[in-house]
């Protein structure tokens, strides 16, 4: 009885009985759980209580002098549908029974009245009642603060659409919620085809995708009415307490997105729209790669643009990120959302305190060395290092840039003769790190020349190689180098 | 058990491959350990490769089976070094994604490894991911042992990964490493649990989980398989274990 005490003490009863014995003894139990307990004789009585109060909750014989417990039933429910019932009844007629039912009798209860029983029966209409009041709520308030948001808003039940606010409706030229839910029951499957967007293939859900990664943003494109398509930028996020239900942000960047697409060269230049990208990027709290570069070894985490100015931005990212961009002295920063890396050539101020990095001089980069498939490293300078060019020894100066398991890239004083994508090239070399040696022999081919102002960059890939070796030196390498990464932060 | 390796499961497009590397110099002061690779329409998975000392030769174990550049995930149970040291050589011989706890991706750099765009990381409530016709999932194993610790379900296979969960003090046997007897074999699996398990409540946790699940076969990382009926066995043993915080006053 207490848990049923905490929680109905608040809500106002009305109990109907004719009977004077019984009404007092059930009264007074009633009263010893609820603080508001309204007592009635008759079915007229309790009529006219009832207009007056509208209780949730009614407890009533079903045989009363002047009007019977059913006709009450069915006027109360015409006033006030959501009250609960608890009626009781001294027989088993089943036409009653089902009478009650029709008429949305919570709970029937035989006499002689059950105190354990009675208190069951209150408790279970308690629940339903607070239940009903909760959801009603929630969906006010939810209804509330949804029309009143100009961003575009769905929410979904179980994944369904249950709601759409009035910016959403508006943009797709809905009438009414009923409308758009009709016309966009299940909205993943809406989700039009596209290359690196998010749309319904191999059996998932695209919302089961936006519902399990709320952190992260996704593109889509919907075709409005007139079947024209648009582009999103679309976000789930979670109602707390309420697991079933979560809302959907769309953010329309159809301009932004047709820019990229109809030129891809020309945006490489359009500072005004890698501006407008990285506003919705901060706007929306989009995560942000962050990579950096120390001795070929890449350092990557993630960020957030959390300010623009003009032509600067403040990002914030981890603290070894903020130690390797001021190593480097430079940042690239990519995501999904952007066409291509942006780079940032000016490192204005790093606050450790704030982890975050002011940055300038910020525009596209014309390649993306992120999109690196392997792991390369710089070596210190290698101990032996021997090119045979058509089993002729190379006699030049050499040096090795960069080494990963699939190429290697020197420095070159000059091309040599004869070099050419059909030449049989040899490579010796020995690689120390950490007073170990390892050889390195392999069958290349020239990959790409590049000419430098003093010297060429000449890239070649492996084709035969044994690639042990390598890839010890590589790990004790990157090792290494992240071993003078930390010295240098600890310093 | 043929070079280290035994399939356990084939089909057409779907094959899982148990390996049983150990780190010879280290073999009498630690548990046997099992590798897996899971092999699905040509796309390769990879479960707890282990330690740098064993790198070697996984990569030519794997490499028997597929060709390395395919290998498109490599998933880390939890970030003990003889599940995760060698993510660095892996990062650099592979172009992998790598799938771990959220809890564990800050800690990688510790075994060398700073690209962490290409770490997947798992929510605490786990995830399913959808391969041409089957799943797998990352079933939440926290605190057994670690906090942020996860098994992997091949739905395909029905295989359960179970990380340390299963695991035994045992000498390796020759052939196919599956538990012979039950009965016999929890006092091989009583002392590593009672020790390295959170409590009997993250025991049961697991177990109500798992028990959705169709499991021909619990593969652990260190000792042997349960298959048929020891599965049932083994996790019904589970549920009722005492073990971690629930022995607090043995530790403190």
């Amino acid at each position: 009885m207490n848990t049923l005490k905490d929680i109905a003490k608040k809500i106002p009863l009305l109990y109907v009985e004719d009977n004077a014995i019984l009404r007092e003894k059930v009264a007074t139990l009633l009263k010893k759980t609820f603080i508001h307990v309204d007592v009635a004789v008759d079915g007229i009585m309790a009529l006219e209580i009832f207009k007056k109060h509208h209780y949730p909750l009614v407890v009533t014989d079903i045989g009363l002098p002047k009007m019977d417990g059913m006709t009450l039933v069915s006027h109360i429910k015409t006033i006030a549908p959501t009250t609960k019932i608890i009626l009781f009844s001294s027989d088993d007629n089943k036409e009653l029974l089902y009478k009650g039912i029709e008429l949305g009798v919570s709970r029937f209860l035989k006499k002689p009245i059950n105190a354990k029983e009675l208190s069951s029966a209150l408790y279970k209409a308690v629940i339903e009642f607070r239940h009903e009041q909760q959801t009603k709520l929630f969906y006010e308030k939810i209804e509330t603060i949804f029309h009143h948001q100009n961003s575009m808003l769905v929410l979904l039940n179980n994944l369904e659409v249950v709601l759409a606010n009035n910016a959403f409706l508006s943009f797709f030229a809905y009438e009414s919620v009923s409308q758009c839910k009709n016309s966009m029951e299940k909205l993943g499957s809406c989700f039009e085809k596209n290359e690196g967007f998010l749309y319904q293939h191999d059996g998932e859900d695209p919302l089961e995708i936006l519902q399990k990664n709320p952190e992260k943003i996704y593109n889509v494109a919907l075709r409005t009415q007139e079947k024209q398509v648009r582009f999103f930028l679309v976000q789930y996020q979670a109602i707390e307490e309420k697991f079933d239900y979560g809302i959907l942000s769309f953010t329309d960047i159809t301009q932004l997105h047709s820019d990229t697409v109809v030129d891809g060269k020309s945006v490489l230049h359009d500072d005004k729209n890698m501006f407008a990208l990285l506003e919705v990027l901060k706007s929306t709290k989009a995560k942000v790669e962050v990579h950096n570069f120390y001795k070929g070894l890449s350092i990557t985490n993630n960020g957030e643009i959390v300010a623009i100015n003009e032509d600067s931005v403040l990002l914030k990212t981890s603290y070894n990120q903020q130690k390797a961009i001021q190593l480097e002295q430079k940042v690239l920063l990519a995501s999904e959302l952007l066409p291509l890396t942006i780079e940032c050539s000016e490192i204005i101020k790093i606050n450790f305190e704030e982890q975050t990095v002011t940055m300038k001089n910020i525009h596209y980069g014309e390649t993306s060395p992120i999109t690196r498939k392997s792991v390369r490293v710089e070596p210190t300078g290698a101990k032996e290092l021997a090119l045979f060019i058509n089993e002729k020894k190379f006699a030049g100066d050499m040096r090795v840039e960069d080494i990963s398991v699939h190429g290697v890239k020197l420095r070159m004083p000059c091309l040599v003769a004869g070099l050419n994508d059909n030449s049989h090239v040899q490579l010796k070399m020995i690689l120390d790190v950490r007073h170990e040696e390892y050889m390195i022999e392999a069958d290349v081919n020239l990959y790409r020349t590049k000419e430098m102002q003093e010297y060429f960059y000449v890239v070649f890939l492996f084709v035969k190689l044994e690639k042990k070796n390598l890839v010890k030196y590589i790990t004790k390498r990157q090792m290494e180098l992240i071993r003078e990464i930390k010295g240098m932060q600890n310093g | 058990m043929d070079n280290n390796y035994k399939i356990l499961y084939e089909d057409a497009t779907h094959k899982y491959i148990m390996f049983s590397f150990d780190d010879e110099e280290q073999e009498n002061s630690y548990l046997s350990v099992n590798q897996y690779l899971i092999v699905s329409h040509g796309v390769g998975v990879l479960i707890d490769p282990g330690s740098e000392a064993i790198f070697d030769e996984l990569y030519d174990g794997v490499s028997e089976h597929i060709d390395i550049e395919k290998i498109e995930y490599i998933f880390f149970s939890h970030q003990d070094p003889d599940v995760a040291a060698s993510i660095a050589q892996w990062a650099v011989t592979t172009k992998a994604k790598f799938i771990m706890s959220a809890l564990w991706v800050r800690f990688m750099s510790h075994y060398g490894f700073t690209e962490m765009n290409r770490v997947i990381s798992l929510s605490d409530m786990g995830e399913k991911v959808h391969l041409s016709s089957s799943y797998l999932e990352f079933v939440p194993a926290h605190f057994l042992h670690s906090p942020g610790n996860f098994s992997l379900y091949d739905s395909q296979s029905k295989i359960l990964f179970s990380g340390d969960i299963g695991a035994a003090i045992v000498t390796s046997p020759q052939g196919y490493k599956k538990v012979a007897n039950f009965e016999e074999h929890k006092e091989h699996l009583y002392g590593f649990h009672k020790r390295y398990m959170g409590s009997n409540k993250f025991c049961k946790a697991w177990v109500t989980r798992v028990e959705n699940l169709d499991i021909a076969t619990i593969v652990p990382q260190h000792g042997l398989l349960f298959e048929g009926k020891d599965v049932q066995l083994f996790l019904g043993w589970l549920k009722e274990l005492k073990c971690g915080s629930d022995y607090i006053e043995e530790l403190y």
